[in-house]
């Protein structure tokens, strides 16, 4: 017998109230948790897949399909331009590195992306690496040959079961230039897990048009200058061409992220409105039961209990009842985030890193079963202030 | 003559109960009031003559308005509340009219909760020494049932096992066999008996029927030691 | 209660003065100035070199060339969208590589002119992740300038659009 067995045999006693109050707590906690998490995963993958490369160079079009496309492998109509222009940057002394990129087809859903090896290169100021799981990259020698080797990314191979050495096409006018998969990489939680890459010119031999034209189409061009002072430059230069357009994917991403950050606003309006009424819930079912209890927390008294003790019995079941609608809120906010990222990679390309569980998760436990004490403060005041005399027998 | 100091004694009490518009309703007036030590006594008294009140001053759960409570020697009325409470725990057994039991406990838990409050019983004992209780008051099949499983005569005797816990050296009883039958109530009072004949114990029992009167070293009426005259009936509790 | 009163004041009082001295403390730095900074060799003056280590504030215009939380981003005299017919080339000499302090945020928008400020740090620097700078200001705090007027270089009259 002590203090704890005696608040937990009352939330027990009440067994369907208290699982109701739990209950309530537990959604409150995993809808904070949920969208803690899936926001902190979305501004974590738009950091880590797309800033690589500063500007990015295609033809005239909206700067955000050719964001969206060419990073997040959203599908988009992005028009063609010139191979020319990834010469052009290829020699000009102010890039440090191009990377050219042809968007085309799919397989079961992953895109094709025909480019050089040199999107996977290392580098220092590269934030994202590569590293294949098995396997090799595609042959690059001689370039123009097309080789028809594929390299997969991590999900491609777990979705569809290609394996090394498979051969694959989709669409009957494809058979006769099957892709074969020479490597797999490992997973880099963006939407390179879902493309399948080949070298350009095969690319270009898989589609008729390609194959007879003259100048060979390409959809972007990553660029890396060697100074970031002439960005601008850059910037403008492409921008002036007619052909082309250049733009700086993270100004476009700033602007998703201005949309972003109006959702998480609302949305924390609309969390912080949960949890007051959740708290209110918690309140009222305590204070209910402190008024239905009134005769036997005077037994107590009279037993000798002093009021302290029974308004830290009181305290004791808030406590319990938020920590245990806590833990529930746990596991469920984090089985609402799986969801939502698994969505979220479905539907819109954006892979989200596996959910972690770190300081987070302890201190939001801690500050429910606090909250949880606060609403039953007022309940427990009500017991420490109860009249022994009055209460112990009912009302004749 | 013996000159053992008495173990109740009230001297000079008086409690009122503040009305509305600043009104006071006077409930008790006891010039002196004695309790020898071992000694089985019955008040008695028409409902609303305050003998609820009394024994209420008596186990220090109300205060009185002027005067002085003392309990084996200490003076109630000195004591800050969490004292006081403390001091009941350990020497006073309470006997309820409705007898009180707490709903979500069984039986030796509601026994274990009253040793909780005051703590002289050690921890490790205290399962033991409810069982061994509720055993001599024939309980020992009642053990884990809660009240609402138990009878009225087993749940009043419940509440005589959770009054004994502690081992009081008084015991208060307010109407224990009011809503019992004649036979049950027999076996209440034989019980109150034994404590005071074996174990000495000081019972005071506030009761209004005559067979609590069987074998009471003292019978006192309210209107005898109230100066306060009675009050019309349904203005019991206020 | 009038010793709370008297407390209260003092405390007030010494905020004022703080926020005062703080305001004192930072100078304003202008584009023009960076680039009249600069001799043979990339040299920089013993002038812009003292203001190494203390707080100044830039005013200009955000490129974004790093990760969109903006923890990097160039301050430019040029917007990096605009008027293309009029501005001059911009290079080392007028683009400030700010590192911003933790936890800063910001509604990004090309075409404002933003107040940076930061600890001012000049020399050419290489560094692996963001390559050659000759001007840098870490730990910045970033806000909108209201109704601020971008700074004129050599005469040619670029005019903010006024806010």
């Amino acid at each position: 017998m002590s203090l704890y067995s005696i608040a937990w045999k009352y939330i027990w006693g009440r067994l369907l109230a208290s699982a109701l109050t739990a209950l309530s707590v537990a959604l409150g906690v995993s809808l904070i948790l949920a969208t803690f998490l899936l926001t902190r995963g979305i501004r974590a993958s738009f950091i880590v897949g797309a800033t690589d490369y500063s500007l990015l160079v295609g033809a005239k079009s909206n700067p955000t399909q050719l964001v969206l496309g060419t990073i997040f492998r959203m599908d988009v109509a992005t028009p063609n331009m010139p191979y020319s222009v990834y010469e052009q940057l290829h020699d000009d002394v102010r890039v440090e590195r191009a990377v050219p990129v042809a968007l085309g087809d799919a397989y079961q859903g992953f895109r094709y992306v025909g480019t050089t090896i040199d999107y996977f290169a290392a580098a220092p100021w590269r934030r994202k690496t590569f590293a294949v799981a098995v396997g090799r990259l595609w042959d690059e020698t001689p370039p123009e040959q097309p080789t028809y080797e594929a390299l997969l990314g991590a999900e491609v191979a777990q979705r569809t079961g290609l394996r090394l050495g498979d051969a694959f096409y989709e669409g009957e006018e494809m058979a006769e230039y099957p892709l074969t998969v020479v490597g797999i990489l490992r997973p880099t939680y963006s939407a390179d897990d879902r493309t399948i890459f080949f070298s350009l010119a095969s690319f270009w031999g898989m589609n008729e048009v390609a194959r007879n034209a003259a100048v060979k189409p390409l959809t972007t061009v990553l660029v890396r200058p060697k100074r970031l002072s002439d960005l601008p430059n850059l910037h403008r230069e492409f921008n002036v061409n007619p052909e082309t357009q250049a733009v700086l994917p993270s100004a476009v991403l700033l602007t998703i992220f201005n949309l972003l950050s109006v959702a998480e606003e609302v949305l924390r309006f609309v969390l912080e409105a949960v949890v007051l009424v959740v708290l209110l819930y918690l309140f009222v079912a305590l204070y209910s039961a402190m008024l239905e209890r009134r005769r036997e927390i005077a037994t107590m008294r009279a037993l000798g209990a002093r009021r302290l003790t029974v308004l830290l019995i009181v305290l004791l079941e808030a406590c319990f009842i938020a920590l245990l609608g806590g833990l529930a809120g746990l596991v469920g906010g984090h089985g609402m985030a799986a969801l939502g990222a698994h969505l979220l990679s479905q539907r819109g390309g954006l892979a989200l890193a596996p959910f972690t569980v770190s300081a987070l998760q302890p201190l939001l436990l801690a500050g429910v079963t606090l909250l949880g004490g606060g609403a039953g403060l007022l309940p427990a005041v009500l017991a420490y202030r109860t009249e022994v005399a009055e209460n112990l027998a009912p009302l004749s | 003559m013996e000159q053992t100091p008495p173990v109740v004694l009230l001297q000079a009490v008086q409690k009122s109960f503040p009305l509305h518009q600043g009104r006071d309703l006077q409930v008790l007036d006891i010039p002196q009031l004695a309790i020898s030590v071992g000694s089985y006594t019955v008040v008695q008294g028409p409902s609303g003559s305050g003998k609820t009140t009394l024994l209420n001053l008596i186990a220090g759960i109300t205060m009185p308005t002027s005067g002085h409570i003392r309990v084996s020697g200490t003076d109630m009325t000195s004591l800050p509340e969490p004292q006081r409470d403390r001091f009941r725990a350990a020497y006073i057994g309470y006997i309820f009219q409705t007898f009180n039991l707490l709903a979500p406990f069984t039986a030796v838990e509601n026994v274990m909760l009253a040793m909780l409050f005051a703590q002289t019983i050690p921890k490790r004992e205290q399962r033991q020494r409810a069982v061994e209780i509720l055993s001599r008051l024939g309980l020992s099949t009642r053990l884990a049932h809660r009240p609402a499983q138990l009878s009225r005569g087993e749940q009043q005797r419940v509440a005589i096992a959770r009054a004994l816990a502690n081992d009081p050296p008084v015991l208060l009883a307010d109407e224990p066999c009011a809503s019992l039958d004649a036979a049950t109530a027999q076996v209440v009072l034989m019980a109150l008996h034994a404590m005071c004949r074996e174990s000495h114990k000081t019972v005071l029992i506030v009761a209004h029927d005559t067979a609590a009167l069987e074998g009471a070293d003292q019978v006192l009426e309210m209107r005898d030691i109230n100066r306060v005259t009675g009050r019309p009936d349904g203005v019991d509790r206020v | 209660m009038s010793r709370v009163v008297y407390a209260l004041s003092c405390c007030l009082g010494l905020a004022v003065c703080t926020l005062l001295a703080y305001g004192d403390e930072v100078s304003r730095l202008t584009f023009a100035q960076l680039v009249d900074s600069i001799r043979a060799n990339l040299e920089l003056t013993q002038k812009i070199q003292s203001y190494n280590g203390k707080e100044v504030e830039i005013q200009g215009f955000i490129i974004p060339a790093g990760p969109p939380d903006l923890s990097f981003f160039l301050l430019s005299r040029v917007s990096a969208i605009g008027n293309y017919c009029c501005e001059l080339p911009t290079g080392q000499d007028e683009t400030v590589y700010v590192f911003t302090a933790k936890g800063v945020k910001l509604f990004y928008d090309p075409l404002r002119v933003y107040k940076v400020r930061g600890r001012f740090d000049a020399g050419i620097r290489h560094d692996a992740a963001y390559g050659v700078s000759l001007f840098r200001l870490h730990q910045a705090q970033v806000e909108e300038a209201v109704g601020a007027k971008v700074m004129k270089s050599e005469g040619n009259a670029a005019t903010a659009p006024g806010r």
